[in-house]
């Protein structure tokens, strides 16, 4: 390739060349192979160089910005053992939670727990952040962070329904009944929330713990009377209520 | 002089820096990096991830969303910011390293897809290794060809602007600009000069 086919190359990968002239290049590409083959090879060499470029731009700003030595949050003495704890808590809490109590049904009411990691929400831009890091906290079963981080966003938003529910389920999970029945009971009071019926089922149980059974069984009546992920297991405990 | 684009900015939107990262901007790059790293590092260190490996999964993060940007499979989003994005990215990384270490070990080294075999040339070249490669000879070129490769095809630099950055004659600088070119491709391609 010569300087002169370079430089036409280059002016048409990099849109500096007139529509007219545009429209000409094409045409020639499409008639003659080995200028097609010339363009692709030379706008392979011009992203390589450009992403070389910007490799080399981001590891200067790494290394003028010192990262390698910052830290972002407090960090414990040791997190890996940090980490086995919480596992060990976890798996107990887990073993407790799903243990038949004498007459009561083996349900497992947490078997939705685990949230949905591509969950869409209402949430602002500015709050997206905390929000998603909350969530990630959550399942990794960091139940004080999730909360640090979701608190404030409904202070900010006391009606929005995904911070309710998962705030509901926060205190539900941590066996907090009446917290969780006044978080869900609000998420379900939105009739047009996404998390109206799972709302409904928790709020049922919650109500349940805290012995408002009239109220619970209200709820649980109306879940299985209508086709629903939770019918099948609203029905059952309402035999066991009756 | 794409790269001096928002020099002076402080702070940034997510559709001023998708823009920076378009014309390869220094300060919108940099906003982004100090905005995110502690967040990315806060979260993989909580996946269990070392000091070298958040450095590496956040470059790679850059660079993906520098890619998606170019592609047009980023966009500015309302309801997601583009620092919640990287910070997805860095852990979905992350999360695969994890799989393809744990597979590795459970798949003979004989059976594992040979990566000069298993995909097209241009993705196989545009992988991290044949870029590595390319950046072993690209470092080869010497200062000077390297500076205006850089200026030109990274910083988007008019023939003009070089010529005078170099103190020559805007000729003298397209000619040395494209025996840099040809001398990198060769070195690239040897069989092919």
């Amino acid at each position: 390739m010569d300087q002169t086919q370079q430089e036409r190359i280059e002016a048409y990968l990099m849109g500096r060349i007139t529509e007219q002239d545009w429209q000409a290049f094409e045409a020639k590409m499409t008639a003659d192979p080995h200028l097609l083959e010339a363009v692709k090879n030379h706008r392979q060499f011009m992203q390589a160089i450009e992403e070389t470029a910007f490799r080399e731009m981001i590891q200067d700003i790494h290394q003028e910005g010192n990262f390698d030595t910052r830290r972002s949050i407090p960090l414990y003495t040791n997190r890996r053992l940090l980490g086995i704890a919480a596992a060990i808590l976890l798996v107990m809490g887990s073993i407790w939670l799903f243990v038949p109590k004498q007459n009561k049904p083996s349900l497992d009411p947490y078997r939705s727990f685990e949230p949905d990691p591509g969950l869409p929400t209402i949430l602002g831009p500015t709050q997206e952040l905390d929000f998603w890091e909350g969530m990630n906290a959550y399942k990794l079963g960091e139940f004080e962070e999730a909360n640090r981080l979701w608190e404030p966003l409904l202070k900010n938003d006391p009606r929005n329904d995904t911070l309710l529910y998962y705030l509901g389920q926060l205190a539900f999970v941590q066996r907090q009944n009446e917290l969780a029945a006044r978080r869900l009971e609000q998420v379900y009071q939105q009739e047009s929330s996404v998390f109206h019926e799972k709302a409904s089922w928790y709020l049922a149980v919650a109500k349940l713990r805290i012995r408002e059974t009239p109220d619970a069984k209200i709820l649980l009546e109306k879940i299985a009377a209508k086709a629903g992920e939770f019918q099948d297991e609203a029905k059952a405990l309402l035999e066991l209520i009756d | 002089m794409s790269t001096i684009l928002f020099a002076n900015k402080t702070s940034f939107t997510d559709q001023e820096l998708l823009e920076g990262l378009l014309a390869n901007s220094r300060a919108a790059t940099e906003f982004l990096y100090q905005q995110c790293y502690p967040k990315v590092a806060a979260q993989l260190r909580r996946m269990g991830a070392g000091q070298e490996d958040i450095r590496d999964m956040f470059q790679e993060g850059m660079v993906v969303l520098w890619k998606n940007a170019r592609k047009g499979a980023y966009q500015v989003q309302t309801n997601t910011r583009m620092s919640t994005y990287l910070v997805q990215v860095c852990k979905w990384q992350w999360s695969d390293r994890l799989k393809q270490a744990r597979t590795k070990k459970e798949i003979p080294l004989q059976q594992q897809d040979d990566p000069k075999t298993s995909s097209s040339f241009l993705d196989q070249w545009m992988k991290k290794e044949e870029l590595d490669r390319f950046r072993s000879l690209f470092a080869q070129l010497g200062e000077r060809c390297q500076d205006m490769l850089r200026r030109f095809y990274f910083q988007k630099e008019s023939m003009r602007d070089i010529a005078a950055a170099f103190s020559i004659t805007d000729a003298t600088a397209r000619t040395e600009k494209y025996r840099c070119m040809q001398r990198l491709k060769q070195k690239f391609n040897p069989q092919e000069s």
